[in-house]
Formats: C-alpha cells, sequence, structure tokens
C-alpha cells in the first residue's frame, strides 16, 4: 500500500499531473449512531479494504483515509500516461465491489451503504508531507480541494460517480457519460462541468 | 501432524536401540581381532553365550524402558494447555534435556556393561586377573560405550531439534532454569576428541597385543597374526576416517544448520518483511543468537506497529499504552476534543511558490504545531493537505481534554508568530492559520484498509471541528471552540461569543466562542 521506497525516499516536492479520487460512505453519521461501535470500525474496514483492491488493481495509491473517507491518487508517484482512465476504471470496480458486499452484508441482515465518488485530474504538488517525524506521501493543491468537492457534488446529483470535465477530457471517449448541469463550488468564481459514469 | 510428531519419538527411542547393538558390535569386533585375548575365557561354552544374550536384553529392555518413562511427558505433549505450571516447567526441562539423557542412559548401561563382562563373567569362570579386567572394561565402556554414546547423544540431538520449536513455540530456550548448555567450542573439541581417541587407542592396543603375541611364538603362528594383522589394520583405518568424515560433517552441519536459519531470518528483515523469527532450536551460543535475533525482531514489530498506527512518533506514554495492549483498537465510544489547524490563503501561496518551497515550509509548520500539540498531551491523527487533525482525551483518556486543545492552540498561535517572524526575517511572507476545536463522543479506532490501519476518528463531532475550523474564515479569527469546549474549559479563559451560525448539513444553529 505505502509507494515504492525509491519514489517517495527523495520526494521534496515535485508538480505532477494525476487524477485524484475521493470516495465518501453516504448516511455515514446516522449510521455510526444506530450501530455497535466495534461494528462501524470492523464494517469501516471491511469497505476501505475492498476499495483499497480496487484502487491498487488500477496502480492507483491510498493517500490517506479519512473519517469515513478515501484519498487515491493515479499517476502519482510514478508517472502514467493513461491516469484519468485508471481512476475511471477504479470507480467502476469500487461500484462493482460496493454492490458485491452490499448483496453480501443484505444476505447477513445487515444494511446496505452507499457511498459517492469524485474525480479530477489536474497538476498538483507531491512530496512527503508532514511534521518532522511522521512524514508520508502527500498531495497539495487546487485540484485536491476541487476532486473533494466533486465527490461531495454527489450528494446533491443522487450519482455514485461523478467526473470533471478535465479527467472527461483525458479518458477514453467510449466511456460512456452523462454531462450534468454547470454547478457553481464554495471558493471557486467559475461553474464547474462535471459529468456522471453511467 | 500428530503421526510425525510421534513417529520422531519413536525413532528417538529406536536410536536407543540401534546405536546400542552399534555397540554390541564395536565391542565383538574389539574382543574378537583387536584385543582377543583380553575376555578369552578358559572354555567358551554355551553357558557364556546364553549368559551375554541375556545379559546385554536385560540391559537393553531397562535402558529402554528408563529412556522411554522418562520421555514419557514428551512424547505425550500436546502443548501446554490445561496443564499446570509446573508440569510444563519440567516438560520443557526435559525436551532441552534429552540428548543428554538418553546418552546418559547408555553411559550407565555400559558401565555396567564393563561389570558385567569384565568382573562377573570371570568371576564365574573363576579367572579374575586385574589387568584383564581393565583391559575389558576399557574395551566395552571406553570404546564401544564411547562411540554408542556419541551416536546416541548426535543423533537424537539432530532429530529432535525439529521437536523443540513445539515446546518452545515463543523460542525462549534461555528461560529454562539449569538448562544444559554445550557451548559450540566444547561441541567440536569433543567431536575431534571421539574421531581421533578412539581409532588411536584401537591401533595401539592391536598393535601391542599382537608385538605381545609375536613373543615366542613359532614362525608359522607369527606369520598368521601378522597377516591377519594387516586386514584389520585396514579396516579400523577405513571405519576411522568413515567415522571422523561423517562425524565432522554432522557437527559442521549442527553448527551451520541454525546459523543459516538464523541468516535467512535476517534476509527476511532485510526485505522489511518483520513477521518471521530465527528458530531456536539450541542452548548454545547460536541459540544465544537466534534468541538475540528474536527480541530485537520483537522490538521492532513493535515500533513498527506503533509507527503504522499512530504515525511516525507518539509520546512514550501512549506507546506505552499501546504495548500493553490497553488501547483498544476495535473502536470504543470516547468523550474526545478534536482540534483541526488549517493554513488560510493556502492556494494561492502554493501556486506562487516553488514546490519544493512549499513543502519544506509546510514540514516546518507542521513540525512546529504538532509540537504544540504534543506538549499538550494530544496526539496529531493526520495531515490532510494543509489541515493538521488531532484529538485530546484518545487514545489515553484525560479529564481536561478541552482545556488541553484550548491551550494548545494558544501555543500554536504563538509558535505561528514566532515562526513568522523567522520567515519575515528570510523575506518570506507570513502565514495564517484557522484553529477550529469541538468537543464530543467519537468513535475511535484502527480504521483503514487490511494493509494500512490508523488510529482515527469517526463520528459527528469530527466533522462539526472541521467545519468550526473553516468558520475561522468567515469571523476572520484564528481561534474558534464549540459551546460544547466552552463549557468544559476554565471559565477564565477569556472567550467571546460570536453569532450563532448555520454550518452545512445541521439542522440547529451552532454557538461559536473566539478565544482572544
Amino acid at each position: 500500500m505505502s509507494p515504492p521506497r525509491s519514489a517517495t525516499r527523495s520526494s521534496p516536492g515535485e508538480l505532477k499531473e494525476v487524477t485524484v479520487l475521493f470516495a465518501d460512505i453516504r448516511d455515514f453519521t446516522p449510521w455510526v449512531e444506530a450501530t455497535a461501535p466495534r461494528d462501524v470500525v470492523r464494517d469501516l474496514n471491511e469497505y476501505f479494504t475492498e476499495m483499497a483492491e480496487a484502487i491498487r488493481a488500477q496502480r492507483g495509491l491510498v493517500l490517506q483515509f479519512i473519517g469515513d473517507e478515501i484519498e487515491a491518487v493515479f499517476g502519482a508517484p510514478i508517472a502514467a500516461r493513461d491516469h484519468a482512465t485508471m481512476a475511471v476504471r477504479a470507480a467502476l470496480d469500487m461500484r462493482g465491489r460496493l454492490h458485491a458486499w452490499n448483496a453480501r452484508r443484505e444476505a447477513a441482515g445487515k444494511p446496505a451503504l452507499r457511498h459517492g465518488i469524485g474525480i479530477h485530474t489536474g497538476t498538483v504538488l507531491a512530496g512527503n508531507i508532514g511534521g518532522a517525524e511522521r512524514l508520508s506521501y502527500a498531495l497539495v493543491g487546487d485540484p485536491v480541494n476541487l476532486a473533494s468537492r466533486i465527490q461531495g457534488l454527489t450528494k446533491d446529483f443522487k450519482v455514485d460517480i461523478l467526473v470533471s470535465e478535465a479527467t472527461r477530457k483525458s479518458i477514453d471517449p467510449a466511456v460512456p457519460v452523462e454531462e450534468l448541469p454547470a454547478v457553481r463550488i464554495k471558493g471557486r468564481a467559475e461553474e464547474v462541468n462535471v459529468y456522471k459514469v453511467v | 501432524m500428530g503421526s510425525s510428531r510421534n513417529s520422531t519419538s519413536r525413532i528417538i527411542l529406536g536410536i536407543l536401540g540401534v546405536g546400542n547393538l552399534l555397540g554390541a558390535l564395536v565391542s565383538f569386533f574389539y574382543f574378537r581381532f583387536v584385543d582377543s585375548t583380553a575376555a578369552e575365557l578358559p572354555d567358551v561354552g554355551l553357558l557364556e553365550i546364553v549368559y551375554s544374550i541375556v545379559a546385554f536384553g536385560v540391559l537393553v529392555f531397562i535402558g529402554y524402558r528408563v529412556g522411554r518413562r522418562w520421555a514419557d511427558p514428551l512424547i505425550s505433549w500436546r502443548g501446554p494447555e490445561g496443564l499446570p505450571d509446573a508440569t510444563i516447567a519440567m516438560t520443557r526441562r526435559r525436551a532441552l534435556l534429552l540428548p543428554y539423557a538418553l546418552a546418559g542412559i547408555s553411559v550407565v548401561g555400559w558401565l555396567l556393561a564393563g561389570v558385567i563382562w569384565g568382573v562377573v563373567l570371570p568371576y564365574l569362570a573363576g579367572i579374575l586377573v586385574p589387568h584383564r579386567i581393565a583391559r575389558v572394561i576399557f574395551g566395552t565402556t571406553v570404546i564401544a560405550g564411547g562411540v554408542t554414546c556419541t551416536f546416541i547423544f548426535f543423533s537424537v540431538e539432530h532429530l529432535w531439534r525439529r521437536r523443540i520449536p513445539a515446546f518452545f513455540p515463543d523460542g525462549d530456550l534461555s528461560t529454562v532454569r539449569n538448562a544444559p548448555r554445550f557451548p559450540v567450542r566444547a561441541r567440536l573439541l569433543g567431536i575431534f576428541f571421539m574421531v581421533s581417541l578412539v581409532p588411536l587407542s584401537v591401533l595401539a592396543v592391536l598393535s601391542y597385543t599382537r608385538a605381545l603375541a609375536l613373543v615366542g611364538a613359532d614362525p608359522a603362528a607369527a606369520a598368521e597374526a601378522v597377516g591377519g594383522l594387516r586386514l584389520i589394520m585396514i579396516f579400523i583405518l577405513a571405519a576411522g576416517m568413515v567415522a571422523a568424515v561423517g562425524l565432522s560433517i554432522f557437527a559442521a552441519n549442527s553448527v551451520a544448520g541454525p546459523l543459516k536459519d538464523v541468516e535467512a531470518a535476517m534476509a527476511e528483515v532485510e526485505q522489511g518483511r518483520l513477521g518471521g523469527r530465527a528458530p531456536v532450536v539450541s542452548t548454545d551460543e547460536i541459540g544465544a543468537v537466534a534468541e538475540g535475533f528474536n527480541r530485537m525482531l520483537h522490538g521492532l514489530r513493535e515500533r513498527e506497529m506503533v509507527k503504522e498506527t499512530f504515525g511516525k512518533y507518539v509520546t512514550p506514554e501512549i506507546r506505552d499504552e499501546i504495548l500493553a495492549g490497553r488501547i483498544s483498537g476495535e473502536g470504543e465510544l470516547k468523550e474526545v476534543t478534536v482540534l483541526f489547524a488549517d493554513i488560510r490563503d493556502f492556494t494561492p501561496w502554493v501556486e506562487a511558490t516553488a514546490p519544493r518551497d512549499v513543502v519544506r515550509d509546510l514540514n516546518e509548520y507542521f513540525t512546529e504545531m504538532a509540537e504544540a500539540i504534543r506538549a499538550q498531551h494530544g496526539l496529531v491523527l493526520q495531515f490532510i493537505g494543509d489541515e493538521i487533525e488531532a484529538v485530546f482525551g484518545a487514545p489515553i483518556a484525560s479529564r481536561d481534554h478541552a482545556a488541553m486543545a484550548v491551550r494548545a492552540a494558544l501555543d500554536m498561535r504563538g509558535r505561528l508568530r514566532a515562526w513568522n517572524a523567522r520567515r519575515e526575517a528570510a523575506g518570506k511572507p507570513a502565514l495564517r492559520h484557522g484553529i477550529g476545536i469541538h468537543t464530543g463522543t467519537v468513535l475511535a479506532g484502527n480504521i483503514g484498509g487490511a494493509e494500512r490501519l490508523s488510529y482515527a476518528l469517526v463520528g459527528d463531532p469530527v466533522n462539526l471541528a472541521s467545519r468550526i475550523q473553516g468558520l475561522t474564515k468567515d469571523f476572520k479569527v484564528d481561534i474558534l471552540i464549540s459551546e460544547a469546549t466552552r463549557k468544559s474549559i476554565d471559565p477564565a479563559v477569556p472567550v467571546e461569543e460570536v453569532p450563532a451560525v448555520r454550518v452545512k448539513g445541521r439542522a440547529e444553529e451552532v454557538n461559536v466562542y473566539k478565544v482572544v
């Protein structure tokens, strides 16, 4: 799961074109409140394990788990030409895995969970970031924030996978997407075009 | 598993039989060809043959019974479950003693054999001559007994090593009190002594007895004695060489084998795999090396676990709690105070600054802030972009986590100011940050994918703390705390209420206070 050592050891910071993927569980807070703590942790870890596998299968790197959220990157630390396609493929695999996992959950009498995935492609600053005693490979930059915001939009549009215009342009045109109305995002002057992956 | 377990025990008891049979052959050969006059009795009759067979049978039977009885706890061992401590300790001691015990039983047997054939038999035959007694006891006990005991000790030790881990799954052989210790040096010396002493003394006895036989013998008998001598010497030389080479290889392997295992375990660690361990199968120097290596590995694993789960650095008190297993990773509800800090105008700064400088400055900022948090017994959970998430009151519960968080925030304010002063002196722009603090009950546990678990918090208070941090932008202040945090801290801390606000995804308005 951690990036190859050689790739990160000497990473004082570089600009990279990458695709950033955020995934987040829907209705997480009510679920946490209605479920025994140990079950929440167990189920969350199951979910994360499944999703991390889908991401790794497309040579993505899980950067961190933030609460119920996953932050992953494609095209870093090792550059790849088709990082946008890899990210969309990972998202489709995550959709399939969530489906299968929910089937198992429902068979066990547990409620199904939904999630939202936001994907954006752009140039970020990648490097080993953190305090002196805790460095980890991380990304900073506006595209990271935008990817997270696009993930947030999946709630409003009630869809599970949204990709930005930049990602849409980089992927195989054969991947079926549907354009959604352009939206305003907090802290951003221009409207953002997003596409739903069907 | 069960069958291999029993077969090992059976093979080992079988070695007791085979080894002693080998000893009987050696003594037969010795007294037939080498020192044929020592045990010579006037009438070698049926009675002597019967006496020898019965005596040998009785010795082997008693030896086998004693060995079997002594090894019984080892044969019936199925792990320590349900056994009293004293039994476990006794069994483990015996597991280490087994080669010594079986060799020891054989020593006693061959001492008795020396008496039975060297003293009792001549006495019964009515010819008790002191030098003959000495020669028979030398041939029986020293030569045949020595070969037997060496063979039994090393064969049993070699085979038994495979079973040692069953008795010491943690490899803690050195915890057994008064365990026999056979240093590598003594082992090698003993083997070299055996392989040189036995053939040399046999040759010496042979040449002396034959020389004695030549004195006053007629030419025909002399020719016969010398003629047979050549063949016997060649045989002794050949047998001695085979034994010497065999034993030397064996001894070398008994040292090199366990060292190879340690080497392999080290190679695993070099690859970053800390899961393995070096098998500990002896109490000698090599066993001590393997045990020491395993202790080192254990320490590395613990540190790695703490590092993986809690980040590279935790305070010693938290590390001790984790290693003592007092921190549950499975998920528990805890009342804590969550702190978020975030750099203002981060994106324009990143865009206007060289990437390396951004990373360097960000790391400087994080280092300063993490120190302020740790100084108040807080734990930095993660750095998210330019944001810091920290918790007070977890993993170790504390009563005044809210006050700790506010003190940390004030320290962070002070440190930011000092850092900015240094930055401005270096011609770099000052940075500002916002800190949001909220107190509530969260779910804490080790969260993540199967390969990367980290101690994390989930729950609504975490989200609210993050939102409150976001509000610092709107209110243009640097530290905001929630109503819940405000209630938990010393009322003497000067705060100012700011207008109640709506935050996204929340029906009620939230009361926040600015810390002045």
